[in-house]
């Protein structure tokens, strides 16, 4: 377990902000208490002060987790979010999609979003921007990167593709073994 | 807790939502007797026969006394044989049978037809027939007369229909008849015979009937619960236990190790329930993650989804029950928002025993699939410190997803090995410790433990609970101001893994049993066979399969007094306060490393001394002569010019400043 | 009869035009190479036909050799593998230059200069030496080699010195001083040779280190300690310092985030230019993009403000 140095914060940042922008600022500095952000097996943990404290305690092959991992980094030094971070990226999120109920399980099988199964879209969603994606009744269930901007998905067909896949709720069935 | 069971879908049978609603277990008498039903549907006659032979010579064993009444019996039988035979022939019959007696002049039937023209004389045959037979039919049809209605409707049957409920109608009375005749064989013996030896050997080479075991386990049973009355003269109890143990391993297939141990548990009345009652599923329960959403909203999703569902029970807020569903349980979109979780019902109690506050620091010791680690996290609101460790590197990929899903941030997951965990870290506010166990009870969720556990195994399991337990008691910290409590809890039914290991604890540490706050569930056991635990172990609570529907379970809860740990000398204590630190531990730990430079300051005199005298003992003979090429010839070695080699020794305080 | 003959003569002149002869004559003998599949055509080139018509006679040269090499290959053994007729071609003979250039001589370390400067020849050392004690033959070095201090049971003190002192262990010491000796120099020709400064190896774990310690330290110096575990932070410090920094670095990636949408920014200008420019020539596509205009403006207006319609907890 340790900070994360300089590059890896600038990485990790790039790839969060994609998705909840400068809301990030609201996830270092929060009211209820500090909270930081480690590194352990090449994952990011986000977790409060007194816990990481705590955590140091055990050894490091003995701890498996700590508070809420974000993702990981690649071999390559790229960084992954993972469906984990979830629970804070939805309340953040700047951009979001929701899907009609029957495009729901699609999706949460890893498909892309389609035209047909697209329920709603945030006004203005540029191309390539990070997404949160919803179902109708406000359940987060993943997030995507849009592939049409909100004003293509309007002409397109319903067979396009409108958001990529990227992490859905079903990877915790899935693959729960390499998720964290 | 029930990640792993399967909710495949399953087709929907009859009719409406609640009518399949889980019944309490089945009782003995109902299972019994369909058994029974069951084996002489699919006997054949002669099997049935066979029966009826075997318990003639039940009967003839019957003391001289009685031989009377036997004779009598086995006219009846034989009668019931012959009747049985005839029967047969009356089916035939009657198959030709269409109308009634009136119009039995000029109807003809079809089938009757027929056979007249392949073949005459078989109706010749049938005029030739026992005179009550022919009564018998007789009656048939007036009753059937009687009633107009039915008559219609029999005649809208076809014959071959009609044939075939009278034909079940005949077995029927046979069934009852050949049940009666058991009965009256009870009845009138109103002891109960055990099978000589060469019955059994008799037995024990034919492939064992069902039907006779379980017709015998009732017996067996209905003789012991009034054994003075109803014994048979010159046989112990023992005798019949034994015989009752034999019969009951084979029938419900446990080994005679696990039988045995049921047996000493409970009552004969109440083993036979408890058998059932590991025979049948317990039903899939949910637990509502209130971190995310409420148990009423988590319902009316469900609902939306077709899962028929109700709440577990009055004792639980978060629990609900899930009768059948369209969908598998197990991946609704709910389940992945970590809406809820699958977790036996009993898994609920440890928890809520252990009444975890917000803002403590909570050990959870086994906590592998996370059920209830999650639980307790959900119950401290995110907030405080919550360990959830396991052994197992593995099984702790499970806790990690479910603390994820479920929204939990509170939680650290380690791998430790719970009896290490004191040197890990200690002053806990509350500990639970779900003991691993043999799993007696759980049988109906994995039946291998009937058969695969002897002796050896609860012995380790036991063992292995006490040193988990005086773990986990270390790791509280007695002074803590709102806990400094454990809960204990296996899901065990014996008693060598539960009270005698709550026992065991109070005399090792000072712990004492307190309220677990259940107020259902059986009390503990104070005292066990030869066993004499604490008095205060009845606090302690037991669950099982036949009384509450949820797996067996034991939940006791203790309560840390002191840190001191009895019967150890003055050091052993200070050492093992499990406070913070006292000053002269501390001191101690600091004082040690300086003795060990003294020791080491010194030891070049005393290693080097071996070899002077090695030395000097040594003579001067031919062969440390001879020696002497491979000794100590090379130039001194230059200190300064060895330093030069190595400068990383010289530059090291320039380097790291580098 | 004379018909028939005809006949045939007649296919048989047919077939011979559309199909040259297999036979291939040459002046002077052409030279194979079967296993590069080359042949080697030694005859002059007929420089008048070269010259009047260039395309067909190359190609009829082409055709001939090539019919040379194949009717050389059917001379071959041939095999039959799964339905195919296959050959196995002899080894090549003519040597094909490499396809890479030579590798770089490795420069001369230290030693190696050194001894060219001074003219020190390298001189081949027998394996087997002679051994007085045991009066065998015995290897330099390695497994049983002569000499082998660690057979030493005893060691005789020396006149006028220290009995005190632990003479196995210093013989141990040196060993390890040599070995380190070595190893420094080893790192060093390494470094002068990727012309990296000398590796002053940096701190080690222990005093006398292993060779992979020092090849980690040098992998660290090398690598400008990018994995250097040295340079991390301390886990629990200055929580409110660290705070600071990642949100220095939060400020850093949004005053970058412009730059990134520039080339978006042109386009959108760049569209709505050449709108502008084809109005009055087309009317209709105008209308149509119209829309599009409005799409890609959008978000470019609105970078930044985020949405305010967005669900918050």
């Amino acid at each position: 377990m340790r900070p994360l140095t300089e590059e890896e914060t600038r990485i990790f940042f790039e790839k969060l902000s994609k998705y909840i922008g400068e809301n990030i600022k609201l996830l270092i500095d929060r009211p209820d208490g500090a909270y930081c952000f480690r590194l352990h097996r090449d994952r990011i943990y986000y977790v409060s002060e007194t816990i990481m404290k705590l955590a140091c305690n055990v050894a490091r092959e003995n701890i498996v987790s700590f508070g809420t991992c974000f993702g990981k980094f690649t071999k390559t030094k790229k960084f992954r979010l993972h469906i984990t971070a979830l629970d804070y990226l939805a309340p953040y999120a700047k951009y979001k999609i929701w899907l009609k109920p029957n495009a729901e399980q699609q999706f949460l099988y890893g498909n892309h979003v389609m035209k047909s199964g697209l329920g709603r879209i945030t006004e203005s969603t540029p191309q390539y921007q990070g997404v949160v994606v919803y179902s109708m009744n406000d359940l987060p269930l993943g997030f995507g990167v849009a592939a049409k901007s909100t004003q293509d998905c309007r002409s397109a067909d319903p067979m396009t593709i409108v958001a990529f896949h990227q992490s859905d709720i079903g990877e915790y069935i899935r693959s729960e073994d390499t998720l964290t | 807790m029930g990640r792993k069971a399967k909710f495949q879908e399953k087709p929907r049978k009859g009719p409406g939502k609640k009518t399949k609603k889980q019944k309490p277990p089945n009782l003995l008498h109902l299972v019994g007797a369909k058994e029974q039903d069951d084996s002489s549907q699919s006997l054949t006659r002669r099997a049935r026969k066979h029966l009826k032979k075997l318990h003639q010579i039940e009967a003839k064993r019957v003391t001289s006394k009685q031989k009377k009444e036997q004779n009598k019996r086995e006219n009846i039988t034989s009668e019931g044989e012959t009747a049985s035979e005839s029967d047969v022939e009356d089916d035939v019959e009657e198959n030709l049978k269409g109308f009634t007696d009136q119009n039995q002049d000029w109807l003809i039937p079809k089938g009757k037809k027929r056979k007249l023209v392949e073949s005459d004389h078989d109706e010749e045959d049938f005029e030739g027939q026992d005179s009550d037979d022919v009564l018998k039919d007789e009656f048939d049809e007036d009753e059937s007369n009687s009633d107009n209605e039915k008559q219609d409707e029999e005649e809208e049957l076809l014959p071959v229909e009609k044939a075939s409920k009278k034909l079940q109608k005949k077995q029927k009375e046979m069934r009852k008849l050949a049940e009666e005749e058991l009965k009256t064989n009870i009845a009138e013996s109103e002891t109960y015979v055990l099978p000589s030896g060469q019955e059994i050997e008799k037995e024990t080479a034919q492939s064992p009937d069902l039907a006779v075991i379980s017709q015998r386990i009732k017996d067996i049973v209905h003789v012991l619960s009034d054994f003075a009355s109803r014994r048979e003269d010159g046989r112990s109890r023992n005798d019949y236990v034994d015989f009752l143990r034999k019969d009951l391993c084979l029938y419900y297939g446990y080994n005679d190790f696990m039988m045995e141990k049921l047996m000493e548990l409970f009552p004969t009345a109440e083993l036979i329930e408890v058998l059932e009652a590991n025979e049948v599923q317990r039903p899939v329960t949910i637990r509502t993650n209130t971190l995310k959403t409420r148990r009423r909203d988590l319902a009316q999703a469900l609902i939306n989804r077709s899962v028929n569902l109700d709440p577990v029970g009055k004792w639980s807020k978060v629990g609900l029950v899930i009768y059948d569903s369209q969908v598998p349980i197990g991946a609704t979109p709910e389940y992945l928002a970590g809406h809820y979780i699958l977790q036996g019902a009993a898994s609920l109690l440890p928890v809520m025993a252990l009444a975890p506050q917000v803002n403590e620091k909570v050990l959870d010791m086994c906590a592998a699939p996370g059920g209830k680690t999650t639980h307790i996290a959900s119950l401290m609101k995110n907030t405080g410190v919550l360990f959830a460790n396991d052994i197992h590197q593995d099984r702790a990929k499970a806790t990690v997803g479910n603390i994820h899903r479920l929204g939990i941030t509170n939680t650290i997951v380690c791998c430790h090995d719970g009896r290490k965990f004191p040197k890990v870290i200690t002053g806990f506010d509350r500990v639970l410790l779900d003991a691993p166990c043999s799993g007696t009870g759980v049988v109906a969720k994995d039946p291998e433990v009937k058969t695969s556990k002897d002796a050896k195994d609860i012995q380790r399991c036991s063992h292995l609970q006490k040193e988990l337990i005086l773990a986990a008691i270390d790791c509280l910290d007695a002074h803590s101001k709102s806990g400094g409590y454990l809960v204990y809890s296996t899901c065990s039914i014996l008693p060598e893994e539960n009270e005698w290991v709550i026992d065991f604890a109070l005399k090792k540490r000072n712990v004492k049993v307190v309220p677990t706050g259940l107020d259902f569930g059986k009390e503990g056991l104070a005292k066990y066979r030869e066993y004499r635990f604490h008095p205060s172990l009845k606090h302690t609570r037991r669950f099982y399969p036949h009384t509450q529907n949820m797996d067996g379970f034991f939940v006791a809860k203790l309560k840390k007094f002191s840190n001191l740990i009895p019967n150890q000398d003055k050091l052993g204590k200070q050492e093992n306060e499990n406070t913070s630190m006292s000053k002269e531990k501390e001191a101690k730990l600091l004082d040690k490393p300086n003795e060990k430079e003294k020791d080491s300051e010194d030891s070049p005199q005393v290693s080097t001394s071996k070899y002077t005298k090695s030395t000097s003992k040594v003579t001067p003979s031919s062969k440390t002569v001879h020696r002497k090429k491979f000794a100590w010839r090379t130039k001194k070695p230059d200190q300064e010019r060895i330093k030069g080699i190595r400068p990383h020794l010289k530059k090291k305080p320039k380097l790291s400043k580098k | 009869m004379a018909e028939i003959v005809e006949k045939v003569l007649a296919r048989a002149s047919e077939t011979a035009e559309k199909f040259k002869p297999v036979t291939v004559s040459k002046d002077i003998d052409v030279e194979f190479d079967l296993g590069n599949l080359l042949v080697s055509d030694p005859n002059p080139i007929n420089t008048k036909l070269l010259r009047t018509e260039q395309e067909d006679y190359i190609k009829a040269l082409a055709r001939d050799n090539t019919q040379l090499i194949i009717n050389k290959i059917w001379e071959l053994p041939t095999e039959r593998f799964e339905d195919a007729l296959v050959v196995k071609l002899p080894p090549p003979t003519t040597i094909v230059p490499r396809e890479k250039p030579l590798p770089k001589a490795k420069p001369p370390t230290r030693w190696e200069q050194y001894a060219k400067k001074k003219g020190i020849q390298k001189r081949k050392k027998e394996k087997l030496v002679w051994d007085e004690t045991v009066q065998d033959w015995k290897p330099r070095w390695g497994f049983k080699r002569v000499n082998n201090d660690k057979n030493d049971w005893l060691i005789e003190v020396p006149e006028n010195s220290d009995p005190n002192i632990d003479y196995f262990g210093k013989k141990k010491e040196e060993k390890k001083e040599r070995i380190a000796k070595n190893e420094f120099q080893r790192l060093r020709n390494i470094a002068r040779a990727q012309k990296t400064k000398v590796p002053g190896v940096g701190i080690t774990p222990s005093e006398t280190p292993s060779k992979q310690q020092v090849n980690r330290n040098f992998f660290r110096c090398q690598t400008n300690g990018y994995f250097d575990s040295t340079q991390f932070e301390a886990n629990v410090g200055d929580f409110n310092k660290e705070k600071g920094k990642n949100l220095q670095i939060l400020k850093e990636l949004q005053s970058k985030k412009p730059k990134l949408d520039v080339d978006k920014a042109v386009k959108t200008l760049s569209h709505e230019e050449s709108q502008s420019g084809d109005k009055k020539k087309e009317p209709k596509r105008r209308s149509k993009s119209g829309g599009k205009k409005g799409a890609n403006r959008k978000p470019f207006v609105g970078k930044g403000k985020g949405n305010k319609k967005g669900k918050k907890r």
